[in-house]
């Protein structure tokens, strides 16, 4: 219940401040602000709450392919 | 240069941002190698010697805190293309010339594709309990930043360093790295961090925000343009979480993204020059 409430805190506003999370598109989103930020390469930590073999795996797939199109500023 | 993509895996951090016991070596290996089959351009781990005491007071049994550099020389006889990154090395708790060595062995081994990492270490008390280097320890990183520069990269068989913090002579240094210069990123998100002769690089804390990081990404460039660092190129150590659906925003699926928050506030971020 703690945990719920200190969670109601958290705007989405702050999440896509910090942290890459969401849809595939709103991943490639967030990291494209880094892109454009001037970052050219990311280092992917997953959250304990999840799979992280399947989290890699889509990674692998839907984020990775995206982020090495881009091109930082 | 095309954007790169790495991955981190869970070693050193079982309590803090995973469950123990979780990060055992049967656990840590499976993600490294499928990291590794999947592509990534580097695979990263921490260093951390032990958990800061508010998280052991919550913790059943001790966590088990894999090296870093170990775990990935473990998967390295498989390895084909990732660059295996050390992790961020905590200077201040190592001997200077036996880390070169170490280094310049695993750079060997790999095929030259090491990324060394290295940093004051998050934990106070952890360096404290473990350091062989007195002082203050930015001063310490500092000087033993550039002594292990001095251990990997001086073309001398026998290289000296005269430090304030740390120094060594008359020790045998070779091999050297296969990689000439040894790429070397520093990490921590004090202003300080990159601004030193010996790095190749600049880490920040996780969890900066874009303008953060556009003015380490500056800073690092004019650190380049001035002759300090070698290279140019940035890594951002973030928190990552893709969801299966599309969630609903304004709170109606908060949890997953918060732990995705989480994890950024506890992890490091790499700024590379």
């Amino acid at each position: 219940m703690a945990g719920r409430a200190a969670a109601d805190l958290v705007t989405d506003e702050l999440v896509d401040t910090f942290a890459v999370a969401g849809t595939p598109a709103e991943c490639r989103a967030a990291l494209a602000r880094w892109a454009e930020a001037g970052l050219d390469a990311v280092v992917a930590v997953v959250p304990d709450t999840t799979d992280i073999g399947a989290q890699l795996e889509r990674m692998g797939r839907e984020l990775a392919p995206a982020w090495k199109e881009l091109r930082c500023r | 240069m095309p954007l790169r993509f790495g991955v981190h895996i869970p070693t050193c951090i079982e309590g803090m941002m995973y469950p123990v016991p979780f990060a055992r070596p049967h656990d840590i290996l499976p993600v490294a190698l499928l990291a590794e089959r999947l592509g990534f351009d580097s695979v990263w781990g921490n260093d951390h010697m032990t958990t800061q005491r508010y998280v052991q007071r919550e913790l059943a049994r001790t966590a088990e805190l894999l090296r870093a550099a170990s775990s990935r020389s473990r998967t390295w006889p498989r390895a084909r293309a990732d660059p295996p990154g050390t992790g961020i090395i905590v200077l201040p708790m190592r001997t200077m010339p036996v880390l070169a060595k170490q280094v310049a062995t695993l750079d060997q081994l790999s095929g030259g594709r090491v990324i060394l990492g290295v940093g004051t270490g998050a934990y106070r008390r952890s360096t404290r309990r473990c350091t062989p280097t007195p002082g203050t320890r930015a001063g310490a990183t500092s000087s033993t930043r550039a002594c292990a520069r001095c251990g990997c990269s001086s073309p001398s068989a026998r290289p000296r360093f005269r430090g304030t913090h740390v120094r060594f002579q008359d020790v045998e240094c070779f091999p050297k790295p296969r990689q000439a210069p040894l790429p070397m990123y520093a990490g921590g998100n004090h202003p300080r961090s990159g601004d030193a002769p010996a790095s190749t690089a600049r880490l920040d804390a996780g969890g900066a925000l874009a303008e953060e990081i556009a003015r380490g990404v500056e800073d690092v460039h004019r650190a380049a343009g001035q002759g300090r660092a070698r290279r140019r190129r940035d890594r951002h150590r973030a928190a990552v979480r893709v969801l299966d659906r599309p969630h609903a925003r304004g709170g109606g699926d908060a949890l997953p993204r918060l732990a995705a928050l989480q994890a950024s506030r506890v992890s490091e971020a790499i700024h590379a020059a």
